[in-house]
């Protein structure tokens, strides 16, 4: 992703991670550009660090930028925030030259070449306008001399030299006067510059009136400091200093000449070691070597560049700093972080962190360095840094030489375990290190904070622990580490992590950091030489965080004994004392594969130490468990055996033997208990009774005959639909039943059946049972050999197939194989090779059925369960779009009987009940017409709106679903002669249209003289049968209802006993 | 290759159900392709019929070889088999005349010990609800009770019962009905998802 917003004048030339620093919005005044700024400004150090640092000044006018708010804050943040009498770096652009990298990124001509060894360049008559301070007092002191200056100033001094040359002082802008207390250390510490008045010496002015309750401070000549050194001072005198200060306030020795400047110039480099300067050394570092060795630190001296040394076998790093070749290209003081690393003294933790990025993360606290800050020059001071913030790569100088000298200590408990660093050491943190810059946050990893208490901590420590320890976290993580696992010296054994008590203050809380002792005698890990060289020591703050599970693990050290749980120590304990008592590992057989290993796992003795315990050799139960257990063996039929009573009488559970038995002796008793059940027999007897009473005595009188009249309303208009047909109509029938519900279902088909018949219509039989699809054939068998059905047609023969009716073949593929049987009727080049082909002894049809909608007036089901006419409601009834009647189970009347109420189901007749009905009104209509010709109609229990035109020969008559059987609407239609009449909605329309009926492979009707054709009289079996249903259905009502009072009253008298 | 051919296998199931469900859509252009599939289901249907019937002879030709225990069930369901399809067989070859010999083997033995089976279905489940009450006594169990009797009775509209008959009546159209329309929602709304899963390719029946 790039960023395409404008870069800003003043960031063009920086580094491309610089660009990105913003001043905060409110340090308008700060932000502002100076009117002429030159290119070599130091400007990035205020972008680096967010803010302008406090104390530093306007080197033109050497004043605050603005005054007001008074100096005594509390806290360095503060000061940032508020304190606007202190200069913004914008000011600060003449402090420095151009840094060499800075010059290269910003395309100006190179500096001139510095003076030889020995030969100090001439200082400036007077200091130029934007010449620091502390470099003008310097300049004074040591009357100009670079090698009083810190050795990364050199190549900028010798840019200040041009400065004056180059472009002229600018102007200072009219600033306000500054405060009073800070006269004094300007009269001090600035030269006059010219065209300023110089403020008297000696002549401070009075303090203001809120500095009068404070301690009379000294005059600035006395003291030399200024007035928040002075405060400092008196904050800090009131309380001990901590370690971490003492510390701080070792000023090594070198930086102490600096600052006294006396440093001897018999000690200056000799011009040969410039030359023979390593080509990748940056220019500030080269400008060590120019001078005289009793300038040079004493970490300097101790380098030795010689051939012999060189070639010599590497004491202190292993691994030298390769030459980078894209040097030119990153700033030098990110180069320092491959200096060798050279003998220094130790340097507390937070010297690993930049000296920018320490301006950056100031802490809150007021620095306690002021006893060193006053051996410091004051540039130094004012900046914020303390004397032990050396630059960082002094820091890398000592990050890896202690532990490089310092061999791995062997453990002392496990000497044959490797030498490899133990991840309980607490990682070191940078004191001063409080909040972290927001880019900081995005990085993979947690930077540690520094708690409050951090200034109370110990700060020494090895220098380069959290590097390695950094690294050493990311190589675990990349699984590089070849290692074992790091043991902690003198650990016995890893605590699993499970086991491991947390506690989350420890967890959440910034590790303390080890005695300096401690931390050298820790062996380095793998690699952590390479890092504390190669790493930025911007790094060197960074590690996992507290949540990370390996640092989890690797907090999860030894927990003191004292510090255990109760329950801990005592399994401790008894591990303790287990693991004296087991004998001691035999050595495995000769003849086994671990011959000679002893230190395998011991056979575990399961039952060693069960002697003297009791043994659980019973299950007790309360009452309420036995009766439950009794519940349970009584719907199993084993009694209450399952149960048994101790010597006391309390309900105990039997051992599984014990069951086993007693369930044995049960199935016993309970399978000669079943030969004989008395209620199960009575059940029976009384139920055969009922039933086979019609059969022998005439119940006629006591039990009343369905009603031979259907109810629209409940049962629909099928009759009325299947009396429209005549005998060209095609009526597509399901038949989905099977012989078991042959008894039911067949009264319903055959009634049904019989009408279709006797109306001439041809029924086609499809089924996807296949038990269904012979015992349609069955049915239909009967139907065509039935005399009545034959005289009613004309016929004298039976019926035969496929002429008068078609069984097709089984239909497979259930709810599939009806979607195709309609899918078919869309196909009409398939329809000859179809289903529709050949019929279930495999002759042709001779149907030529294209669409389903047209070639059949009528779709009938007979179900046995509610899914079949779930089935053909679905995938049928709602796709060719014909009215379907359903004939179904008595069991399976609920599921349909919704299809009825919506519709989509114009008629539904369910169980025996209803197929007596059907026949008894189809009798009844039979006999009302007897002196009709076949063909014609019947009054059947649906009458419908009189005159209804019979269909001629020569007209197609089609049936179309009602809406609703409620619906007692008219719609208006037309008659045949084209007279206009009205039909209710309620009953299926008949449509008689001018079409001729498509002349197909039918046969044709078979005319006789009208002759009278009586009903046959109604089979006697049949009513008997009615009558049988009814005294069953009449015992079995009270048959249940008897087993419910009895067992009612006896849960009753349950209840009641005690 | 496994996955491999599972994938494969998912992709051609996906593609077909939705070409198929594409056909189903009334003036679809997939019909043709839809009917075609169709009729594929329809006949391997039909052979899987075949075969489980192949399988179940084997099945039981085994058990009578190895002298299994029950063998002798397994030879009679073996020779009926083989009786029945010699006799189909015969009769469809024109041998004999009519079918009425293999149709009248269907009614008199297949028809008659289903219908009997079933029918001493009444007696047990008679005998259950009379005993229904007879360890534990809840109101669930007392009210299942009376809706039986209720509708039992009611189902055969005896002008003596007539408020029976009504009751009976209004159980049968406003509960059983409502609970019969729960169950055709819900049957209705588990075919959708089965089938949105398996076009989904969420159904595991055919990646494994």
């Amino acid at each position: 992703m790039t960023d395409d917003r404008p870069i800003p004048p003043e960031d063009e030339g920086l580094p491309e991670w610089l660009r990105g620093f913003e001043l905060p919005p409110d340090d308008e005044e700060a932000a502002k550009p100076p009117p002429q700024r030159p290119a070599d400004s130091l400007d990035f150090l205020r972008d680096v660090g967010g803010e302008p640092q406090p104390g530093i000044r306007d080197t033109a006018t050497m004043q605050p930028v603005s005054s007001g708010a008074p100096p005594a804050k509390p806290g360095r943040k503060q000061i940032l925030e508020e304190d606007d009498d202190l200069p913004t770096v914008e000011e600060l652009r003449g402090i420095t030259a151009t840094l060499p990298w800075m010059r290269d990124l910003l395309g100006l001509e190179p500096p001139p070449e510095p003076a030889p060894a020995g030969e100090l360049p001439p200082s400036p008559p007077e200091p130029a306008a934007d010449e620091l301070d502390w470099m003008a007092f310097e300049a004074e002191a040591e009357q100009g001399a670079p090698g009083a200056l810190p050795d990364w100033l050199a190549g900028a001094d010798l840019e200040l030299e041009q400065r004056p040359l180059e472009e002229p002082p600018v102007p200072p802008p009219p600033q306000a006067e500054p405060p009073d207390w800070l006269v004094g250390m300007e009269e001090q510490v600035l030269p006059p510059e010219p065209g300023q008045a110089a403020v008297p010496a000696g002549e401070p002015e009075a303090p203001p009136d809120w500095a009068v309750e404070q301690p009379a401070m000294p005059p600035v000549e006395e003291s030399g400091l200024s007035y928040e050194e002075w405060e400092r001072l008196q904050e800090e005198a009131g309380r001990e200093p901590s370690e971490a200060e003492k510390l701080a306030e070792e000023v090594p020795e070198w930086f102490e000449a600096i600052a006294e400047g006396e440093l001897p110039a018999a000690e200056q480099p000799p011009a040969a070691a410039e030359a023979a300067a390593p080509e990748f050394m940056p220019d500030w570092y080269l400008g060590l070597e120019e001078q005289e060795p009793a300038q040079k630190p004493e970490w300097f001296s101790a380098i030795d560049y010689s051939p012999d040394a060189l070639t010599a076998e590497p004491v202190i790093p292993e691994k030298a700093p390769e030459p980078e070749p894209s040097l030119e290209d990153i700033p030098d003081w990110f180069a320092g972080a491959e200096v060798p690393p050279a003998p220094e003294p130790e340097t507390p933790a937070e010297e690993e962190v930049p000296d920018w990025f320490a301006g950056a993360e100031v802490p809150p606290t007021p620095e306690p360095e002021t006893p060193a800050a006053a051996e410091v020059p004051d540039w130094f001071a004012e900046i914020g840094l303390t004397p032990s913030r050396e630059a960082d790569w002094m820091a890398d100088l000592q990050a890896a030489a202690p532990e490089e000298e310092q061999p791995a200590p062997p453990l002392a408990e496990e000497p044959a375990l490797p030498e490899t660093p133990t991840p309980e050491v607490e990682p070191p943190r940078p004191a001063h290190v409080t909040e972290p810059p927001a880019w900081l946050g995005d990085l993979p990893f947690e930077l540690e904070r520094a708690p409050a208490e951090a200034e109370e901590t110990p700060p020494p420590q090895a220098p380069a622990e959290p590097v390695e320890e950094f690294m050493q976290l990311i190589e675990e993580k990349l699984g590089e580490v070849e290692a074992p696992a790091p043991l902690t010296t003198g650990q016995d054994a890893l605590v699993p992590l499970e086991q491991a008590e947390f506690d989350l203050d420890e967890l959440f809380a910034v590790a303390e950091l080890p005695p300096e002792e401690e931390a050298v005698e820790q062996a380095p890990p793998p690699g952590a030489e390479i890092a504390a060289t190669q790493l930025p020591d911007w790094l060197a703050g960074v590690q996992v965080g507290g949540f990370s599970v390996v640092r989890q693990a690797m907090d999860v050290g030894e927990t003191p004994l004292e510090e255990l749980s109760e329950r801990l120590r005592a399994l401790r304990e008894r591990a303790l004392a287990a693991a004296e008592a087991a004998p001691p590992p035999s050595p495995a057989p000769a003849t086994s594969a671990l011959d000679g290993i002893t230190d395998g796992l011991a056979p575990a003795t399961i039952f060693g130490n069960m002697a003297g315990r009791e043994m659980i050799l019973e299950t007790r139960l309360d009452e309420r468990q036995a009766a439950r257990v009794a519940t349970l063996s009584g719907l199993l039929g084993l009694g209450e055996e399952a149960v048994a009573r101790d010597a006391e009488g309390r309900p105990v559970a039997l051992t599984g033997a014990q069951q086993a038995v007693r369930i044995a002796e049960a199935a016993k008793r309970a399978r000669a208990r079943s030969r004989f059940k008395p209620a199960r027999v009575l059940v029976t007897l009384a139920l055969l009774a009922a039933l086979v009473l019609p059969f022998l005595v005439d119940v006629s009188a006591l039990l009343p005959l369905p009603p031979a009249a259907l109810d629209p309303a409940s049962q629909g208009t099928l009759d009325a639909a299947i009396e429209e047909l005549d005998e060209r109509s095609q009526v597509l029938v399901g038949f989905e039943y099977g012989p078991t519900a042959a008894g039911e279902m067949d009264a319903l088909t055959r009634a049904l059946l019989t009408h279709v018949l006797i109306r001439g219509a041809r029924p086609v039989i499809v089924s996807t049972n296949p038990a269904g699809v012979l015992h349609a054939r069955n049915v239909l068998a009967d139907l065509a050999a039935d005399p009545f059905i034959l005289a009613r047609r004309g016929r004298t023969a039976a019926l035969t197939m496929p002429d008068d009716y078609v069984i097709l073949p089984y239909l497979p593929g259930g709810v599939v194989g009806l979607r195709a049987l309609t899918a078919t009727s869309t196909d009409a080049s398939a329809l000859d090779r179809g289903l529709f082909a050949v019929d279930l002894e495999g002759h042709p049809t001779g149907l030529d059925i294209r669409f389903l909608q047209t070639a059949f007036d009528l779709a009938l089901v007979f179900g046995e369960r509610g899914e079949d006419v779930r089935l053909w409601v679905e995938q049928v009834g709602a796709v060719i779009k014909l009215p379907l009647g359903a004939a179904v189970a008595a069991g399976a009347e609920p599921v349909a009987r919704p299809y009825l109420a919506s519709g989509q189901l114009i008629g539904l007749l369910a169980g025996y009940r209803d197929a007596y009905s059907y026949d008894a009104v189809l009798r009844s209509a039979l006999a009302q017409a007897g002196g009709e010709a076949p063909g014609g109609r019947l009054t059947t229990g649906t009458p419908l709106p009189s005159p209804t035109p019979s269909p001629t020969p020569t007209q197609r008559v089609t049936a179309t679903p009602t809406s609703t059987p409620a619906d007692e609407d008219l719609t208006a239609t037309a008659l045949a002669s084209g007279t206009p009449t009205a039909i209710p909605s309620a009953t299926p329309r008949v449509i008689i249209t001018a079409t001729p009926v498509p002349t197909q492979a039918r046969p044709a009707v078979e005319s006789q003289a009208p002759t009278p054709i009586p009903p046959p009289p109604a089979p006697p079996e049949q009513d008997t049968r009615w009558y049988s249903m009814t005294l069953g259905v009449l015992a079995a009502g009270g048959l249940i209802g008897l087993g419910a009072l009895v067992n009612f009253a006896q849960w009753i008298r349950r209840r009641r006993e005690p | 290759m496994r996955r491999v051919l599972a994938v494969l296998a998912s992709s051609l199931v996906l593609a077909l159900g939705l070409v198929t469900l594409w056909g189903l859509f009334p003036g679809s252009p997939a019909a043709p392709a839809a009917a075609v599939l169709i009729q594929l289901v329809v006949i391997v249907s039909a052979v899987a019929v075949l075969v489980g019937v192949l399988n179940l002879l084997w099945v039981h030709l085994q058990r009578v070889i190895n002298g299994d225990p029950g063998w002798p069930y397994s030879l009679v369901l073996f020779l009926a088999a083989l009786i029945v399809i010699a006799l189909v067989t015969v009769e469809r070859l024109g041998l004999v005349a009519g079918d009425q010999l293999s149709g009248f083997l269907f009614s008199a033995v297949q028809v008659s010990v289903e219908s009997a089976l079933a029918g001493l279905l009444a007696f047990f489940l008679i005998f259950a609800a009379a005993r229904l009450l007879r360890h534990r006594v809840t109101w669930a169990a007392v009210l299942f009770v009376i809706t039986l009797l209720i509708v039992l009775l009611g189902w055969l509209r005896l002008p003596a019962l007539g408020f029976v008959n009504d009751l009976s009546a209004w159980i049968r159209d406003v509960p059983a009905a409502a609970g019969a329309r729960g169950l055709l929602i819900g049957i209705a709304l588990g075919a959708a998802a089965t089938g949105v899963r398996v076009l989904l390719g969420q159904d595991p029946s055919y990646r494994e």
